[in-house]
């Protein structure tokens, strides 16, 4: 019973942390050391709570263009939908792939019982290599111009490299800079549709949650292949619109964070800022009772999720989306300032800089990417 | 899509969720065991009723118990000093071999 009145609460906090745009659950994770709980109970804590905050954390990435570190793409197709009109939709169909993929995460959980000890020694030698392999796709797949993005965003992503600077970075690429274009521009925001419309059938959405439940289980426990990474590999390999895209990122998202715990118990490797606190507190916990945990807070979340969206989006309706954007940026350098410091602010005018270059080329802006996957192929050569 | 079924489908989710979390609990599988028991294999959850022997300190200021039971004895660490000798206890934690001892490591320690 306790244990279940842990999860619970693990999972509203999960919530609140996710709607505080810029939060990234990483931030708060040291605060739970003072809770009073015994070792197994923080763990089964932060569950929840990671859970929870995947779900919860694609409102403000959706709804005010503030991504973390995972939900750095969403932005992208979510600001379009937002400007459509589409922002409730845009909401739903994320919650949706990410419910799904918890559903698909647990046949592949069977697998990675008895195959993961065995492959992933193998998989960690290629990584390199593939990271290779996924640049020069990015570069050949779009303008030529791309190698000045490229390789700008790789000059910062040494520079950042060895700081934990990854908000600002993320923040300024998809962000910031998204946001400052639709001002600039100043960008219509249709009115917003409170219903549900989507041209995704659930076949169509089970196949996408099931390629992000598949792909993040190749990828997601390969150090430096993130969540968004995934993403742009699959849209290189079939062509995405933006509902489709946002339920393949939404589901790597939902999918990175289960695969991090599963990798975390099954063959002690971290794999995510809540894995990496989980580790300092592990114990050899069943991993039926974790995968109990995944699907009561992941199923309440959506559920919580799925009721809270229209009044969230009423609200962002009433608000002037010109005055809403300021605030918006304003709350970003806010955040940028107090997580990453004066250093961070810096790094953050860099990478919009950047995002704004890549939108002036006509190039696609998950060129910026290279800031993680450059770095990463040199330490690891 | 209709977003009945997403409901549906993240019901039949939190009710598995709940049947894993009830099957597979640690506090569920805390089963009650003898100290010989225990001993013998010294490892998992385990719950234990046992009266309180000689009481010590280790050099970092934890509290090592012995439980006594029948005629056998178990060593239980603790963090604060809040039982003395005599007192009868019910323990439930987890039992792990250190030193080439068999130690209990509570989460969780009631006095009877």
């Amino acid at each position: 019973m306790i244990d279940l009145v842990i999860c619970l609460l693990g999972m509203c906090v999960g919530l609140l942390l996710g709607l505080v745009p810029g939060m990234h659950i990483n931030n708060f994770l040291p605060f739970f050391i003072l809770l009073s709980f015994t070792n197994p109970q923080l763990f089964f804590f932060v569950i929840a709570a990671s859970m929870a905050y995947v779900f919860s954390s694609f409102f403000p990435a959706i709804l005010l263009g503030v991504p973390n570190e995972d939900t750095a793409l969403n932005v992208l197709p979510g600001h379009r939908m937002v400007l459509e009109g589409n922002a409730y939709s845009a909401v739903m169909v994320s919650l949706a792939g990410g419910l799904l993929v918890v559903l698909f995460s647990m046949p592949f959980l069977f697998f990675f019982l008895n195959a993961l000890p065995l492959l992933y020694p193998a998989l960690q030698k290629i990584v390199p290599y593939m990271l290779i392999i996924i640049l020069l796709f990015m570069f050949l797949s779009d303008k030529k111009q791309s190698v000045i993005v490229l390789a700008l965003s790789s000059v910062l992503g040494f520079l950042t490299f060895d700081f934990n600077l990854l908000l600002p970075l993320l923040t300024g690429f998809f962000g910031l800079s998204t946001l400052l274009i639709s001002i600039l521009n100043d960008s219509l925001v249709s009115p917003q549709v409170m219903r549900f419309d989507s041209r995704l059938s659930l076949t169509n959405l089970s196949t996408i949650s099931f390629i992000s439940c598949f792909l993040s289980s190749i990828f997601g426990f390969i150090p430096a292949i993130s969540s968004s990474i995934v993403g742009t590999m699959a849209s290189y390999i079939r062509k995405f619109d933006s509902e489709e895209f946002l339920v393949l990122l939404s589901g790597t998202n939902v999918a990175y964070m289960i695969y991090s715990f599963f990798a975390l118990i099954l063959i002690n490797k971290t794999r995510s800022g809540s894995a990496v606190f989980l580790s300092q507190i592990f114990e050899k916990e069943s991993i039926f009772f974790v995968l109990g945990i995944i699907l009561l807070s992941s199923a309440l979340a959506f559920l919580i999720c799925f009721y809270l969206a229209k009044p969230l989006v009423r609200l962002y309706k009433r608000l002037d989306y010109r005055k809403l954007s300021l605030l918006s940026i304003f709350f970003i350098i806010a955040v940028n300032f107090a997580l990453a410091g004066p250093f961070g602010l810096i790094v953050l005018l860099a990478s919009t800089s950047i995002g704004l270059l890549s939108n002036s080329l006509g190039v696609k802006r998950i060129n910026c990417m290279a800031a993680l996957i450059v770095p990463t192929i040199v330490v690891l050569i | 899509m209709d977003l009945a079924t997403l409901r549906k489908i993240s019901f039949i989710l939190a009710i598995f969720g709940l049947l894993l979390i009830y099957g597979f609990s640690p506090s569920q599988s805390q089963v009650k065991k003898s100290i010989s028991e225990i001993r013998r294999d010294c490892s998992g959850p385990v719950a234990i009723e046992g009266t309180v022997g000689n009481i010590s300190y280790s050099s970092n200021g934890n509290v090592i118990v012995e439980l006594l039971q029948n005629r056998s004895k178990i060593l239980l660490l603790l963090k604060d000093s809040f039982v003395e000798e005599g007192s009868n206890l019910s323990v439930f934690g987890k039992a792990s071999k250190f030193s080439n001892q068999c130690w209990i490591f509570p989460e969780r320690v009631e006095l009877r």
